[in-house]
């Protein structure tokens, strides 16, 4: 058991558990973004891009236990 | 009072006077400033009836409390007038750098009343006021007559224009400041034109009394620290709102020819990626902002060599998407164009992708536009129609007028593909498969803009197919989102960076004095909401349910393409989520507020205009 370490750019951590915009995710093994999404029960959909130890990744990247991952929000226009 | 200069400048371009008057205590208490200042003012000031492009409209213009004050984004204007794109309740905003300057003049509002009987422009240096020939700057482009004023006047002062679209009266004429940042929505460049004022020069050396100056100082700094603590602060300013691009086309809401799909294959040449690595030169910001969203580029082709702030996710969306054009070096160009001529993009895409459907069917034929074709994807026919458009030549003279008072001349059932709310065009997200997204353009109160309430992640977060919840959040949405235009301030450090809005009454109470809670603040932005309401309703003879449709491709076409192929929103669902919105506003069936919620909301003094509308 290790954690992924999770943060939430913008308006949509209030759709991420507890609303929070940084907390760690325990996990048993790597996982892609998208099942760590699934498995926080955020629609993709709703993430604008991904970044895996700053560097940017597609939502199929996998995240190392251990990895610090940042979701990002859709920018909302003017 | 406390965050306020305590005056308002009364301008009278007919007889080429002004007075400079104490700022009403009464318009402080119950309308904090900036729209709530531009609302009531228009309420009161604009004799009801008014040619919005006569005499008798008038411009107010209102910096907030904030404005000039130390925190993130303290730098937006409101602009209003009496809109002649919709006949009813018309404001625009715009960021750079001249609201603080009018505050440091010494003015909480600037009122322009009359008709110039030769080009003027208005000069402010504190209170030293004229009204100056602009017959030299007639003509001349919007950033062009920024230009020659910044020469004869000096780089000090801050100036918004009007460029030759405003001149003509186009009713998506723009106001341009700062050379890039637009108050671009509901005409009110055209109400300038009208009035034969060109531009506005001001500059200020006034101070601005704090309730606290320490407490005030003290919290700006922890706003700005806040800011730049926020997770993923440093990728967001790159490509700044054209970074939402992908997204949106991922979405299946990209605007593409003219809204008959919401996926463009080819978004990848027009996007974010594209803007930062062929054509940005470097970010640019408005004042006070940690978090530029502007972007200036230069564009360079064996045709044109030209710099432009832009284009943002919006430009891109409308001129690109929805007329095809589908390189970001032509989208930025005719951004530049539209920019120079003083067009408004986004009215400006909509209406030149109208334009190009109505080609397409034939509606618009050859002979009619000199043997020309007009082509989607064709950037050389999209700068040729800006140009008809800004001078009102040949067709152009139509669609000057926007969409939906030219599909009402082109008929042909052109009104189905007419893509607006209330006369406004429909701005850079298609809504078809998104009810909340849907709902705010069909009831935002100047028509179908995006920036009253902007609810599509709310759509995907919480179902899109589904409606509980839809007008609930659309009228949360359009509270908090015009709060930030009352205040004057950015919102983009909220919706972009998830900056918390607790933050906005410590430094409202540092500045002001005013102990108020953000859900008290809220109530003076509902007060506001259901003030334009009662404006239009005023204004617009039959206004209310009937003018809150969308346009019949939304509710009888489906989406052919992309991730929402197939979708489309029934009118049934319209009138489900119409019904829903009015009884959580309490407003009667056909949009009208009741008299309990004028009463709730302090709006008494409308009630008696209003109460016969019920009848």
């Amino acid at each position: 058991m290790g954690v992924i370490r999770v943060t939430v750019r913008g308006h949509v951590a209030k759709y991420f558990p507890l609303e929070q915009e940084r907390f760690d995710f325990p996990a048993e093994r790597p996982l892609t973004a998208l099942e760590l999404l699934r498995a926080l029960n955020v629609d993709p959909l709703l993430i604008m891009g991904v970044s895996v130890n700053g560097a940017k990744q597609p939502k199929d990247a996998v995240i190392n236990l251990g990895d610090e991952v940042l979701f990002f929000s859709p920018p909302a226009g003017g | 009072m406390n965050g306020y200069a305590g005056n308002i400048l009364r301008v009278n371009l007919t007889d080429r006077t002004h007075r400079i008057l104490p700022l009403p205590e009464s318009l402080v208490r119950d309308f904090i400033g900036g729209r709530g200042f531009v609302a009531k003012l228009m309420w009161d000031e604009i004799p009801p009836g008014a040619d919005p492009l006569g005499p008798e409209n008038k411009i107010i213009v209102a910096p907030g409390p904030l404005t000039g004050a130390f925190l993130p984004g303290a730098g937006k204007l409101e602009w209003g007038a009496k809109s002649p794109a919709t006949g009813g309740y018309g404001d625009s905003n715009i960021g750079g750098h001249i609201a603080p300057e009018i505050k440091y003049a010494g003015f909480d509002a600037i009122i322009i009343e009359g008709q110039a009987s030769e080009p003027v422009y208005l000069y402010i240096n504190d209170f030293d006021i004229e009204l100056r020939c602009a017959s030299h700057l007639w003509g001349q482009g919007a950033l062009q007559c920024e230009t020659t004023l910044k020469a004869e006047l000096g780089e000090e002062f801050q100036i918004c224009t009007i460029g030759p679209a405003g001149e003509n009266k186009v009713l998506f004429a723009c106001i341009s400041h700062d050379f890039g940042r637009q108050a671009g929505r509901t005409g009110i460049a055209a109400v300038m034109g009208s009035k034969n004022l060109k531009a506005m020069a001001v500059h200020g050396t006034k101070a601005i009394p704090l309730a606290d100056p320490a407490e005030t100082l003290e919290v700006g700094k922890q706003m700005f620290a806040a800011c730049f603590a926020k997770p993923g602060f440093e990728e967001w300013t790159p490509q700044g709102t054209a970074g939402v691009t992908n997204w949106v086309n991922e979405v299946g809401a990209f605007p593409t020819r003219n809204f008959t799909s919401g996926f463009f294959p080819k978004y990848e040449n027009i996007n974010g990626e594209a803007l930062v690595s062929r054509i940005k030169v470097t970010d640019k910001a408005c004042y006070g902002c940690p978090i530029p969203c502007g972007k200036y580029s230069r564009v360079k082709k064996p045709a044109y060599d030209v710099y432009v702030e832009g284009p943002e996710y919006e430009t891109i969306a409308l001129i690109g998407g929805n007329t095809e054009i589908d390189n970001i070096e032509d989208v930025a160009y005719a951004n530049y164009i539209q920019d120079e001529l003083g067009l408004d993009s986004i009215s400006g895409g909509n209406v030149v992708g109208f334009a190009m459907e109505c080609f397409e069917k034939g509606i618009i034929q050859s002979d009619m536009i000199g043997g020309r074709i007009l082509r989607f994807g064709s950037v050389d026919d999209f700068v040729w129609l800006s140009q008809e458009i800004a001078y009102r030549r040949g067709i152009g003279n139509i669609l000057a007028d926007g969409v939906k008072k030219a599909s009402e001349v082109f008929g042909q059932g052109s009104e189905r593909f007419a893509i607006q709310v209330k006369g406004l065009e429909w701005s850079g997200y298609e809504a078809r498969h998104a009810p909340a997204m849907m709902l705010s353009y069909m009831t935002a109160d100047v028509g179908a803009h995006h920036n009253r309430s902007w609810a599509i992640t709310f759509d995907v977060a919480t179902g899109r197919d589904k409606l509980e919840g839809k007008a609930k959040r659309v009228t949360e949405l359009q509270h908090i989102r015009p709060l930030f235009d009352m205040l004057c301030l950015c919102r983009l450090q909220w919706v972009e960076l998830g900056f918390e809005l607790e933050w906005y009454p410590k430094i409202f109470r540092a500045v002001t004095g005013q102990k108020r809670s953000w859900d008290e603040l809220l109530e003076f932005s509902e007060r506001v909401w259901n003030l334009t309401r009662c404006y239009s309703l005023r204004e617009i003879p039959g206004f209310g349910r009937s003018a809150d449709y969308p346009p019949a491709r939304f509710m009888e076409e489906p989406i052919p393409d992309g991730p929402t192929a197939g979708k489309y929103m029934p009118r049934e669902v319209i009138d489900r989520l119409l019904d829903e919105y009015y009884a959580i506003r309490g407003w009667d069936q056909r949009g009208i507020p009741g008299a309990a919620k004028l009463h709730n909301v302090g709006l008494e003094f409308a009630e008696a205009t209003i109460a016969p509308l019920r009848a």
